[in-house]
């Protein structure tokens, strides 16, 4: 069996075995940009591109990734992204991953080399099998080459940083400014009780939309541009808030955030959460895995770790699996790839 | 057939009569869909008006191998809700139930026969709103919408369905009910609801889907520009793309598309123009106010004769309403047409604007362009007359070498109407033998006897079906018929 990986940023996907019967594949040297058309807002680069490469060629043209992928300053592949199905905390203004990727090239388990989906912003034709590899896990196949949609970038982002002081209010806050048409770029819940908007445009723009936001949530914010700015999200992307062994996704919903975080601060596991409240990030110790697993059961709620040393990344409750199965097995007949 | 009768059995104890049809008299309003050149007869049409109903009548065709196809209103385009001639249709526009709206989550989940423009009528008292928005809005279901993935006049930046559907409850053609994705926005493992977005039906029956809203802009600023040629109002497009602007829309008529819906609706398109540009910001107020002083300079310089911005909602209504009335709005000016639907990419949109003329004249026909320019999603009208002779022929060998160039231009054969029927033929210009086997492999693990909307989408080989040229064999047996 075969486990591709990237740089290894989200560790706890690529399960190495002692006795060694799954090989593992390094993609990091499948790496570039093949194309780059700033006009289509369309790029195709090799699997193994770093993501912070990929940033730094849009932002010479003014564009950007606008679901600002996770672990890029340490050094997150562009297929161990669409794998792994990481959103960054811009996701909130037009999407995540699956938003954006348009054409995916891939190794089935009989070396064949297949492809789904195009190189145009728009297409319908054939199976959607880009989506499907988005969360993937490195076990539907191997993606060696991959086309994305990319957005025009804000001129400039502001920060603002509000503390309704729990998490309650910092949710309903959350959940005000989500569903307004203020269109913030990120909104993110600190624990216990603070709450992050991002806004992206014109620098005019952004300052009436600042004064707008304060009236919204009821409350004063304090404000944060420039590089300290970009910092505090950079650090965030980066989960330099996450110390313990195992870092685990939770696909969360509003309505389920607050018990959930009850659950955890009794566990005293360090959170995040994004999106306004449908991601949770949770930093714990291996004592508590299982029983975040039976929570999320519960809870019915999907998780998946990605670091920490584990036979097996997927926690929570899973419906889909049944279907994952019949997938999976249309597309590895020979059983090459780790079971989803 | 024996089979046949066995099924009719079983599902007349599952329904009352008045929602079996068997009768030839009724069976005829579902013979078409909106590619009307095709027709074909099914055998019996359930009518369901619960999950259950649907699960069952899909349990009973897989017992009996008899193929069904589900039916939300019969708009689609590529022939994909044509019956099969043995097989059953499955109506669902009775399931059109809006279960829930959650303005704090901003989902909507509702049943697969409601209409798509419904979800955003009944969002909008919470200000949000369902963002894809094809012009069949008011009659196409969600169900169709998310079998073909169908988009609008927002992609660009919205996306298509597919990215507005976040958990789909379907039965299999195998009779299983799976829940793919959730309500959240964000889901660990493959993304399963991504797949079945877009597969035309082939895997099951999507019974109740969740529905990512979003809120509705605050503002909007929709301009129409005219020009006096088709090149001037491609390049203002790729002046605003350049700008790092990211219109809400960006849509682009042509001189007969133009005349039909002037004729049709009276938007206030100059007549005598031969392209309108429509360009709409949203955004907030303040991001619109940046962006329209920007935009209103780039069309002053693109060569423009006249343009207009929208004083109020009423005249950005109907600055739409001209839009999207286009398609049938080429009635007027022929009894028959096709709708072609094809992408390439956006530097090439004049290219092969031109070379779409070109074609139509080579075989003689008359064909008007509308466009979805921000994202290079072309839609040429095909004009014919179905009572003459040959004319359907010529109609279709246009339509044929306007997809090629689609793929040569290195762009798609469909960018939301989805291959159906109507492009089976062509799918092997994007994909390879092995691509399109690893397609037949996923399907056959949802629907092992491939009877889900058997004979579409693949290019052949399953069933009997309709060649784009001349007549099909089944037609020369007298068994179904173009109209
Ligand atoms: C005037 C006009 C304008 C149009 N404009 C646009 C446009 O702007 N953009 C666009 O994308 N399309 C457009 N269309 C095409 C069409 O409206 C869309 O494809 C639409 O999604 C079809 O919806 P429907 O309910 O009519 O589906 P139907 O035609 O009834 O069915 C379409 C397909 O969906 C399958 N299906 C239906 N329900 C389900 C279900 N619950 N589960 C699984 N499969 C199902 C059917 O089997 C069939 O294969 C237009 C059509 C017309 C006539």
């Amino acid at each position: 069996m075969v486990i591709p990986h990237g740089n290894l940023t989200k560790a706890a996907l690529v399960s190495m075995d002692a006795d060694k019967k799954i090989v593992p594949v390094d993609m990091t040297q499948l790496r570039g940009i093949l194309n780059y058309d700033p006009d289509e807002f369309v790029f195709t680069a090799l699997a193994g591109t770093p993501v912070s490469e990929i940033s730094k060629t849009l932002a010479e043209h003014g564009q950007f990734l606008p679901f600002d992928p996770p672990f890029s300053s340490s050094g997150a592949t562009l297929g161990g992204t669409v794998a792994a199905g990481l959103n960054g905390p811009g996701q909130f203004r037009y999407g995540g991953v699956r938003d954006f990727i348009i054409g995916v090239k891939f190794i089935d388990g009989a070396g064949q080399k297949l492809k789904g989906g195009g190189k145009v912003v728009k297409n319908s034709a054939g199976f959607d099998f880009p989506k499907l590899f988005v969360g993937s896990l490195g076990r539907l196949g191997i993606l060696y080459e991959l086309t994305f949609k990319v957005f025009p970038a804000p001129q400039a982002y502001m920060t603002l940083s509000f503390n309704p002081g729990n998490i309650q209010s910092a949710l309903d806050t959350a959940c005000l400014l989500a569903g307004s048409s203020l269109e913030p770029f990120a909104i993110d819940i600190v624990p216990p009780g603070r709450l992050e908007i991002r806004i992206g445009g014109n620098e005019k723009a952004n300052e009436s939309t600042a004064g707008l936001i304060e009236k919204c949530a009821g409350f004063p914010a304090s404000r944060m541009t420039g590089q300290m700015e970009s910092e505090t999200w950079d650090k965030l992307r980066d989960f330099k808030w996450a110390q313990e062994e195992f870092l685990i996704k939770v696909a969360l919903n509003p309505s389920l955030l607050c018990e959930l975080d009850n659950i955890l601060e009794k566990i005293e596991a360090s959170r995040h959460y994004s999106a306004a409240g449908n991601v949770a990030y949770i930093s714990t110790e291996r004592n508590n895995l299982l029983f975040i697993d039976d929570t999320l059961k519960k809870m019915k709620l999907s998780g998946v770790a990605l670091r920490g040393d584990l036979e097996y990344p997927r926690l929570g409750w899973h419906p889909a699996r049944k279907a994952e199965t019949k997938i999976q097995s249309a597309m590895d007949r020979e059983g090459k790839f780790l079971p989803l | 057939m024996k089979t046949f009768k066995d099924a009719l059995q079983r599902l007349r104890h599952l329904l009352p009569g008045e929602r079996l049809l068997i009768d030839p008299a009724h069976l005829a309003a579902y013979e078409s869909d909106g590619l009307t050149a095709f027709a074909v007869t099914p055998r019996a049409v359930v009518i369901a008006e619960t999950s259950q109903e649907i699960i069952e009548t899909v349990r009973i065709c897989h017992d009996t191998g008899i193929p069904f196809v589900a039916r939300g209103s019969g708009t689609s385009l590529s022939g994909g809700s044509l019956p099969h001639s043995d097989g059953i249709i499955i109506a669902l526009n009775r399931m059109d139930r809006i279960l829930e709206i959650d303005p704090r989550q901003r989902i909507a989940v509702v049943q697969p026969g409601t209409i798509n423009l419904a979800v955003s009528v009944a969002a909008r008292s919470h200000g949000l709103q369902f963002a894809p928005d094809p012009s069949s809005g008011q009659v196409c279901t969600i169900g169709g919408n998310i079998a073909f993935n169908a988009g609008g006049a927002h992609c660009l930046k919205y996306g298509m369905t597919s990215n507005h559907v976040l958990g789909i409850k379907a039965v299999t053609a195998e009779g299983t009910v799976i829940e793919l994705g959730n309500r959240s926005t964000e889901s660990t493992g493959p993304d399963l609801t991504g797949i079945f977005c877009g597969s035309e039906g082939l895997f099951g029956i999507a019974l109740e889907i969740t529905l990512r809203l979003v809120p509705k802009p605050e503002c909007f600023h929709t301009v129409f520009a005219s020009y006096d040629s088709l090149q001037k109002a491609g390049d203002a497009v790729s002046q605003i793309i350049a700008s790092r602007m990211l219109p809400g829309a960006l849509e682009i008529m042509d001189k007969l598309a133009i005349e039909a819906a002037e004729a049709a609706v009276g938007a206030g398109y100059p007549r005598d123009s031969e392209a309108v540009l429509i360009v709409e910001l949203e955004g907030t107020s303040a991001q619109v106010e940046h962006d329209r002083n920007r935009l209103s300079g780039l069309l002053d310089d693109s060569g423009a004769d006249v343009i207009h911005v929208a004083g109020d909602d009423l005249e950005r209504e109907r600055i739409w309403k001209g839009r999207k009335s286009a398609f049938s709005a080429v009635g007027r000016l022929s009894p028959d047409f096709i709708v072609q639907d094809g992408v390439v990419p956006r530097r090439l949109l004049g290219k092969a604007l031109r070379k779409i003329q070109e074609i139509a004249r080579q075989h003689k026909v008359r064909v008007a362009n509308v466009f979805h320019a921000g994202d290079g999603n072309l839609h040429p009208l095909i004009m014919y007359d179905g009572r003459v002779e040959g004319a359907l022929e010529q109609g279709e060998a246009c339509a044929a070498q306007i997809v090629q160039m689609c793929t040569d231009m290195g762009g798609s054969i469909t960018g939301e109407h989805g291959v159906g029927m109507e492009k089976r033929a062509f799918l092997g210009n994007m994909y390879s033998e092995d691509d399109i086997n690893l397609m037949h492999r996923v399907r056959r693990g949802f629907d092992p006897k491939e009877i889900a909307n058997r004979g579409k989408m693949f290019p052949s080989g399953e069933a009997p079906s309709l060649s784009l040229y001349g007549l099909h064999p089944l037609e020369k047996k007298g068994i179904i018929s173009r109209e």
